[in-house]
């Protein structure tokens, strides 16, 4: 930190992403997950809409909980429990949201299995203004949030994987 | 793999979870300037003692390369006065308390040096690794650039010998201005690990937010029904994905140009914790923004928590945004009530960043405006033993009083002198109502009662003529 030249420091770690050990070497330390998910590990389906936050097509869940790729800073992410959407954890959602069209264009699709997973996790019988409500953070502009409710209940018709052996199989 | 930390795991997320229920009462005592100790010197965790700390730069760790490899932690319990291990794995905070956070924390709670040690020099216990392993074998220089500190202890330490670090908690401030380039970070001190900073805790009279309590967590039923703004606010704060990660901390650290939590804090007389490596100093949060709503933080310190003193009265938010759903506020007003000191505060905040809809007019007023001319006139004006308001142009008045008084810098910024009338009107409408509902009309809550009264009488008789015609009907 002392030459004038612009620094970038770079540790190396190693990610859980979907109970994979992914070791990435070489990452700045103001990488966004979503960087290195995207292009580092060609782990795309986490969308990089707007990377600061607001259009939540990046979520995955953080050793359980829900987060934006684009806000976790990857060398935070480093000893915790990433899941994207590709994990298993989201198959019932993803099948609601195309069984209903709740995206039409696809894009937020991902993000939207996420965020359904983590509503009926929280909330076995969510009501349309809890769906809503959980689902704000989605910034979609081709489906009506009526589709939305109803992958919501076809995802709970499905069952989704019951989220609480999830962080425990992380911790051990 | 066991990590002395884990972001909870417990599954109590935060959303009407019960987890909080598990701090103890007796787990908040603060830490205080011990008799004996130097003049500024604070002992963390118990008079005497001090941590031995061994900063967890992360590329140091050559035998697993992994973060988390500094598993010998301090158990300097920051919140604790009493600074032995049982104590603070309990009266950690509720996220905390469940999961395998604190047992990794009680684990490695026997890592302490013996008393009055000196403070162990960051840089002195660990060479600088000159060369790490690097891509196809290049070798990469690795300063000191990463920090990930579990305790309070270690975080100012690191602060104090790189000012310049971001602080990284949530992530919902720093990474956007890194991920658009407005900041480019030597060092980043990630504060995930910190164990100390998340949750909350409860003491005689009031409530201690750790500065890791994030937003969804102020949703928990139980502070929920200590603090009731608090829920109120940070409900309305961002998307749930948000809301998940942001943090008390870095809300406050914001400041009230933009964000809401400092205004509800303000409202209810709250304190800000700063730590750095001197101690830890309280300054109120009506003191703890400059004129233009910066937050009075020299480099090197942290915000590690919020005293907030829970009153009976009522509490009420509210906050105007430009769309009906998530968005910056244009506007946010608090007001408290408390009734046992017989007064009522009102404080309007979170009007500057935002663009207004056109023409209605201009931001920019930065910081914290309270209205104490307004509530001083109020809290005559009330009926404190009925909890009620007789004369029924007191609402009106006392919206016109609150935007009277949202002057600010030379008197260029004053909502009423045409410069915002948007926001002038939003104010004198948001404080009447907040009002209105915080102390009713006298007789209206009786009023009301009669109305339900009658309708349960309604209710009952046509149960009755239902059930005659029932059996009419069988005959």
């Amino acid at each position: 930190m002392s030459e004038s030249a612009v620094e970038w420091p770079a540790v190396g770690l190693t990610l859980r992403v979907d109970g994979h050990e992914y070791p990435v070497p070489q990452v700045w330390i103001g990488d966004s997950l979503l960087a290195v998910l995207r292009e580092r590990l060609d782990l795309d389906e986490p969308r990089d809409g707007c990377g600061v936050g607001e259009c939540g097509s990046c979520l995955v869940t953080l050793d359980g909980r829900l987060a934006a790729a684009c806000l976790v800073p990857a060398v935070a992410a480093a000893d915790r429990d990433v899941r994207t959407p590709q994990d298993a954890a989201f198959e019932a959602a993803r099948e609601a949201v195309a069984a209903s069209g709740a995206s039409p264009c696809g894009f937020c699709a991902p993000a939207l299995t996420v965020a359904i997973t983590d509503l009926l996790r929280r909330m076995a019988d969510p009501g349309p203004a809890a769906v809503r409500e959980a689902l704000a953070g989605l910034v979609c502009r081709c489906a009506e949030s009526g589709r939305w409710i109803e992958a919501v209940a076809r995802a709970k018709e499905a069952g989704i994987a019951d989220a609480a052996a999830e962080p425990e199989d992380a911790a051990s | 793999m066991l990590r002395p930390d884990g972001f909870g795991p417990s599954g109590d997320g935060g959303f009407g979870g019960d987890a909080g229920g598990a701090v103890p009462a007796g787990g908040h005592a603060l830490p205080v300037r011990a008799a004996g100790s130097p003049e500024g010197a604070l002992v963390f965790g118990g008079e005497g003692e001090r941590p031995g700390f061994e900063l967890g730069a992360y590329e140091t760790d050559e035998d697993d390369g992994e973060i988390g490899g500094a598993a010998k932690a301090s158990e300097a319990s920051w919140f604790d006065g009493s600074g032995t291990s049982g104590a603070s794995a309990a009266s950690g905070p509720s996220v905390a308390s469940a999961g395998a956070g604190s047992a990794g924390a009680g684990v490695s709670a026997a890592a302490g040096v013996p008393a009055d040690g000196p403070v162990p020099d960051p840089g002195a216990d660990q060479p600088l690794p000159a060369v790490g392993p690097g891509l196809a074998g290049s070798p990469v220089a690795a300063p000191r650039s990463l920090f990930g500190p579990q305790s309070v202890v270690e975080a100012v330490q690191v602060l104090a010998e790189y000012p310049d670090a971001v602080i990284i908690a949530g992530g919902t401030v720093a990474m956007p201005e890194i991920t658009e380039g407005r900041r480019h970070p030597g060092a980043v001190l990630t504060l995930h690990r910190c164990a100390e900073l998340r949750g909350w805790s409860t003491g005689p009279g009031e409530v201690l937010l750790h500065a890791g309590l994030t937003l969804a967590e102020m949703q928990q039923r139980d502070l929920r029904q200590q603090v009731p703004a608090l829920n109120q606010a940070a409900r309305t704060i961002g998307a749930p994905h948000v809301r998940a990660a942001a943090t008390l901390g870095g809300n406050l650290v914001v400041g009230p140009a933009s964000a809401d939590l400092p205004v509800v804090l303000a409202a209810l007389g709250a304190s800000v914790l700063v730590a750095s490596a001197d101690g830890v100093r309280t300054v109120s949060v009506s003191d703890f923004y400059d004129r233009d709503g910066v937050p009075q933080l020299t480099p090197g310190e942290l915000v590690v928590g919020a005293r907030v003193p829970v009153v009976e009265g009522m509490q009420g938010f509210m906050k105007i945004g430009v769309r009906g759903g998530i968005s910056r506020s244009i506007l946010s007003i608090m007001l408290a009530v408390d009734p046992a000191r017989r007064s009522a505060t009102c404080v309007v905040g979170a009007m500057a960043l935002a663009a207004l809809p056109s023409g209605t007019g201009r931001g920019g007023l930065p910081t914290l405006l309270r209205a104490d001319h307004a509530d001083r006139w109020l809290a005559e004006q009330v009926d404190w033993e009925a909890g009620a308001i007789a004369d029924p142009t007191v609402y009106e008045t006392f919206g016109r009083l609150v935007a009277d008084s949202l002057v600010y810098g030379d008197g260029g910024g004053t909502l009423g002198g045409g410069g915002d009338p948007y926001r002038r009107k939003a104010v004198e409408i948001c404080a009447r109502r907040a009002l209105l509902r915080a102390l009713p009309p006298l007789g209206w809550l009786d009023q009301v009662r009669e109305l339900q009264k009658r309708a349960d009488f309604q209710r009952a008789k046509q149960r009755v003529e239902r059930a005659e015609q029932a059996r009419n009907q069988d005959r």
